[in-house]
């Protein structure tokens, strides 16, 4: 069985990473995923000579397109004639994997650093907002085309019947502005790239390579994606070596910067729980899951 | 709730799941006086408890969205009892100014507003207690939000005080704030103000841009699920404790700002702003004779 989670550590250079690896299925994340990627932030935190971790994604259609269907669509089984029996089965399904991973990302005392090789929806734009450093790869000819081509963020919950969730409810206003995050996050509207990279949320830009076009079969779309996250290893490598970075400060930094958000985190967490429950207990979740995966419904993108 | 009066200066509709509310007086800039921003206060109440609407909508009328306090209504008559005038302020400023800001602090329907023009004082400090912003036209040099407050001997009101820092950052607030700077449209926008519909400046034109607002909102929520929306905004106010934040600021603005209507600061300031803008008025009437 292939991973769809993949571990990488790389003690030379000092860098772990974690790569989405399922781009058949658009890198989406089943609930085992979510605490999988917990457990693997867990082992590179505890690592010493780690002190820098990617997130990064693969396929070049998209970084993710966030909750899998099917992990979904096993809530719809659950015996819907006991209530308590339901609460237990969402709480422990959707609440407490969700915690978990939250928990791994705002105890994390290495900087995180996100290479979105495209959009990202859902649970997984959260992910991204979790990270502190993005760097993005725009596709060929998106400066013409517009924004349209490039990487955005969705957050499609209140078309999805529930509320946001993993942090994006102060992620968004500490990272954007709070009507802005108002607007996208109550009307379910993707957030631009020209909008995060207005709010400085972009570190570093990466265009399509010109000679990937000679070097790599054009129909082979994973290439591109690793080059890219390749690009980005190797910039990282060189700055840390360049400026002679302190490990020892990177990791204290990080501890120093993330000390109030964590606590804003858990705070956050607890009411995206306590609030969405009651909408997941509705069942419209589940139908509009469902709607979605029949192509009934579409995001707006 | 008993049943409430029309009132020629602000209007108000129902088109589910949307409550509008309409400043309908063009012709003073929609200034309000207290009892009109009491007014607006029922008809949040109504919208409140009313479970078919998701959404308040503000909109002005006119040039101006509101030009703030009509200070013919304030009255620059000391009494020299200084008990008389602690409970006339309590009574007059204090109670009505934090009970106005806190309808606003703890509306549950998601807030927009529609500017059509310029928001001056409590006006444009309610404009910041909004969810989203509109605007009819960013790039001219008319519009604007603007705090006089230091100028009329006032200190920060309607949570100000939060609301400006927090949405346009630290040090920019402060020369809105203490200097009563214009805070323009084009600075506004993509922080406040989420939209700009580039209609340009003709009021003839406000109609059709708050109609437009509507269709647009329409339009939006055709695939969401309504109940979310609203319990999308308690989860953003809950996680960022935006309530309680803004409900002590409200508290502590008032409160702060007692001394200076007991000393009758700011009722001087508004008797002279009276004054001048009599005196102008018949500076014209004179030029006009000539």
């Amino acid at each position: 069985m292939s991973e769809t989670i993949k571990l990488d550590i790389d003690h030379k250079n000092h860098i772990g990473t974690i790569t989405l690896n399922d781009p058949n299925h658009l890198n989406s994340l089943s609930f085992e995923d979510f605490i999988q990627i917990g457990e693997y932030l867990n082992k590179l935190n505890l690592d010493n000579d780690l002190y820098i971790t990617v997130l990064q994604s693969s396929g070049n259609r998209i970084f993710s397109s966030g909750g899998k269907f099917e992990s979904v669509m096993e809530l719809k089984n659950i015996d819907n004639t006991n209530q308590m029996n339901r609460i237990r089965q969402y709480i422990g399904n959707v609440s407490t994997p969700t915690i978990h991973m939250l928990n791994t990302f705002s105890s994390h005392n290495k900087p995180i650093i996100c290479n979105l090789n495209g959009p990202a929806i859902g649970l997984s734009a959260c992910l991204v907002l979790l990270c502190d450093l993005i760097n993005v790869h725009l596709p060929i000819g998106s400066e013409e085309q517009g924004e349209e081509r490039k990487p955005y963020l969705l957050f499609p919950f209140s078309s999805l019947g529930f509320v946001a969730e993993a942090g994006s409810s102060i992620m968004l206003y500490n990272k954007l502005s709070i009507n802005i995050a108002n607007e996208h996050l109550i009307f379910s509207l993707p957030i631009r790239y020209n909008q995060m990279k207005n709010f400085g949320m972009i570190w570093k830009e990466y265009h399509y390579r010109d000679d990937y076009e000679n070097k790599i079969d054009k129909n082979n779309d994973l290439d591109a994606t690793d080059q890219f996250n390749k690009r980005c290893k190797n910039d990282i490598i060189k700055n840390i070596i360049e400026n002679d970075l302190n490990p020892e400060a990177i990791t204290e930094m990080k501890r120093r910067m993330i000390y109030k958000m964590k606590q804003r985190l858990k705070k956050a967490i607890t009411e995206e729980i306590i609030n969405t429950l009651p909408l997941w207990l509705s069942d419209e979740p589940i139908s509009r899951f469902e709607q979605l995966s029949n192509k009934q419904r579409r995001h707006k993108l | 709730m008993p049943a409430i009066k029309p009132k020629s200066k602000i209007s108000f509709s129902i088109n589910y799941p949307f409550f509008i509310i309409k400043l309908n007086n063009p012709q003073t800039l929609n200034s309000m006086s207290y009892d009109d921003f009491l007014y607006i206060t029922r008809l949040l109440e109504i919208a409140e408890n009313d479970n078919k609407i998701y959404f308040t909508v503000l909109q002005g009328s006119g040039t101006f969205f509101s030009s703030g306090a009509d200070f013919n209504t304030i009255s620059n008559n000391p009494s020299g009892d200084d008990s008389y005038e602690l409970r006339l302020w309590l009574e007059q400023f204090l109670s009505k100014n934090q009970y106005i800001t806190s309808a606003f602090i703890n509306h549950s329907k998601i807030l927009i507003a529609c500017l059509n023009g310029s928001a001056i004082g409590l006006s444009a400090a309610i404009v910041l207690l909004c969810d989203m912003v509109y605007a009819m036209d960013t790039k001219s040099e008319t519009n604007f939000l603007q705090f006089p407050f230091a100028k009329l001997g006032l200190s920060c009101e309607g949570a100000t005080s939060i609301t400006l820092p927090t949405k346009i950052g630290w040090n920019k607030s402060f020369s809105k704030l203490v200097f009563g700077e214009k805070l323009y449209f084009h600075e506004l926008l993509n922080t406040v103000i989420v939209k700009d519909y580039s209609m340009g400046m003709d009021p003839l034109n406000v109609d059709t841009f708050n109609n437009q607002i509507i269709r647009d909102l329409k339009e939006k929520i055709k695939p969401l699920y309504l109940p979310a929306c609203l319990q999308m905004k308690t989860v953003l106010r809950a996680s960022n404790d935006t309530v309680n934040t803004l409900m002590l600021a409200n508290s502590n603005e008032v409160h702060g700002a007692l001394q200076f209507w007991r000393n009758g600061e700011p009722q001087r300031r508004f008797a002279l702003l009276r004054d001048k803008k009599i005196s102008a008025k018949r500076n014209k009437i004179d030029k006009s004779k000539l």
